[in-house]
């Protein structure tokens, strides 16, 4: 998979690398099952430091999106696909909120019409 | 495959150098340590020590000698099939060469070993244990053949490289500022098979042998390790960023190849036969052949073409994908 970083923008590197990791499963480019680069690797092919890496596929570990086992490197857990797509798309409300003007409690409200 | 070429004089020699006299040189080199020894060997000879170095099996001369025949026919054979470009690509042609360089060697000097172990000696069982060294020699007559051989194979085989794209993978536009990492990886589950098999039957073999005794237990860790080496090459990580292009073997951190980024001059997408490259592994030499190939499946690759005139091809999955990050982060030497 390709991970971009930019460090001109305001949005943290690690947040970055996590947005990628999970649009990269969202778009099946990353099934489960599927390896990523070691943190040290990842780190010093796209020059950061190697905890803001940690730090991103420890994000993903803690929502169930990542598995990190000593010996065995991370890799993409087998229940990655059932959340992760809802957490795509709930960041494309959020985007897509942000340029209509809609406040927080308007998107609920709205999410909320189709959730009961 | 098979780049054209004019009937040099260059080329008619190495023909020959390839076509007549290795052949020759492979029959003679297998055989003539018994035939120089004939009068002085008992029969039967032994031809294999156990690992507590006692002789362990004897086999007729004639037999034996007739074995080390068969070996350097088939050498003699690849030498000729090569000379006249018998296979239908450059790579197999070569491949066939380099084998005869290697294997022909390889056989004479065991047979060195065994015909001097058993010269002199009454019976069999009195053959002295081979030293250490021999298989140092053995490793160094194999890799001097294919030295030897690589120069016919070099003028003979020497690809001419691939046109550069016309039409390269589409780049993925990098901004300006954006720092970039691509990763991949291809398997080979077949290998991974053959890899759990013998992993397995070469513990047991091993097993065996110490509760039985024999060289079974010598046998058995070849095969172990066999499995292992299968192991390790069953999948290949491909990751391309500002450094380069570099290639990793399974889990292990060597043996690894990395192309600078400034070294590169397109990559593309293409479909790999592993045929075309003469099998599967790591096929050809970028000095011998002008053309190296890591191929571990039949499917997705990225060709390399690089400064120096060489091509380097990878099998890969989503390489169309890999090809287009490479391309745009050469632009931006």
């Amino acid at each position: 998979m390709l991970f971009k970083v930019d460090t001109a923008v305001r949005e943290p590197l690690h947040e970055q690398i996590t947005f990628q990791i999970r649009r990269a499963i969202s778009k099946r480019e990353l099934e489960p099952g599927d390896r990523l680069p070691a943190a040290r690797q990842l780190a010093e092919s796209l020059d950061v430091n190697m905890h803001t890496v940690l730090r991103s596929y420890q994000t993903l570990r803690d929502e169930g999106i990542l598995e990190m086992r000593r010996g065995r490197g991370v890799s993409v857990a087998q229940t990655a696909k059932r959340t992760n797509r809802l957490r795509e798309l709930a960041k494309e409300i959020e985007v897509e909120a942000r340029l209509q003007g809609l406040n927080q409690a308007e998107v609920v409200a709205l999410v909320k019409e189709y959730v009961q | 495959m098979n780049a054209p070429r004019d009937e040099s004089g260059s080329e008619t020699t190495h023909r020959l150098l390839l076509g007549v006299v290795g052949p020759i040189v492979c029959v003679a080199i297998v055989s003539l340590p018994m035939l120089v020894t004939w009068s002085e060997l008992p029969d039967p000879i032994n031809v294999s020590w156990g690992p507590d170095g006692q002789p362990n099996n004897a086999t007729p001369p004639g037999d034996f000698l007739g074995y080390n025949v068969a070996v350097g026919v088939f050498c003699a054979l690849m030498c000729i099939v090569a000379a006249l470009k018998k296979l239908p690509t450059a790579m197999l042609n070569a491949t066939a060469g380099l084998l005869a360089g290697i294997v022909a060697p390889l056989f004479a000097v065991t047979s060195l070993q065994i015909a001097l172990a058993n010269r002199g000696i009454a019976d069999w069982t009195e053959a002295p244990s081979p030293p250490m060294w021999w298989i140092a020699a053995v490793i160094a007559a194999s890799l001097l053949g294919a030295v030897v051989v690589s120069f016919p194979l070099r003028n003979l085989f020497r690809l001419e490289p691939m046109d550069v794209a016309s039409e390269q993978s589409a780049g993925l536009t990098i901004f300006e500022g954006q720092t970039a990492s691509w990763h991949s990886q291809a398997t080979s589950p077949w290998w991974r098979v053959v890899a759990i098999a013998f992993i397995p039957f070469g513990v047991v073999m091993v097993g065996a042998g110490i509760g039985f005794g024999g060289s079974l237990s010598v046998a058995g860790l070849f095969v172990f390790c066999l499995g292992l080496l299968f192991l390790a090459f069953s999948r290949v990580n491909v990751s391309i960023d500002r450094r380069g292009f570099t290639v990793q073997y399974g889990a292990l951190p060597w043996p690894k190849n990395h192309i600078r980024l400034a070294s590169i001059r397109s990559a593309e997408a293409v479909h790999v036969k592993p045929l075309e490259h003469g099998g599967w592994g790591y096929r050809g030499s970028r000095k011998l052949l002008g053309r190296a190939a890591v191929v571990v499946r039949t499917g997705q690759g990225i060709r390399l073409a690089l400064a120096d005139g060489t091509d380097f091809i990878v099998t890969v999955d989503n390489a169309d994908q890999g090809a287009g990050v490479l391309n745009d982060l050469r632009a931006r030497v």
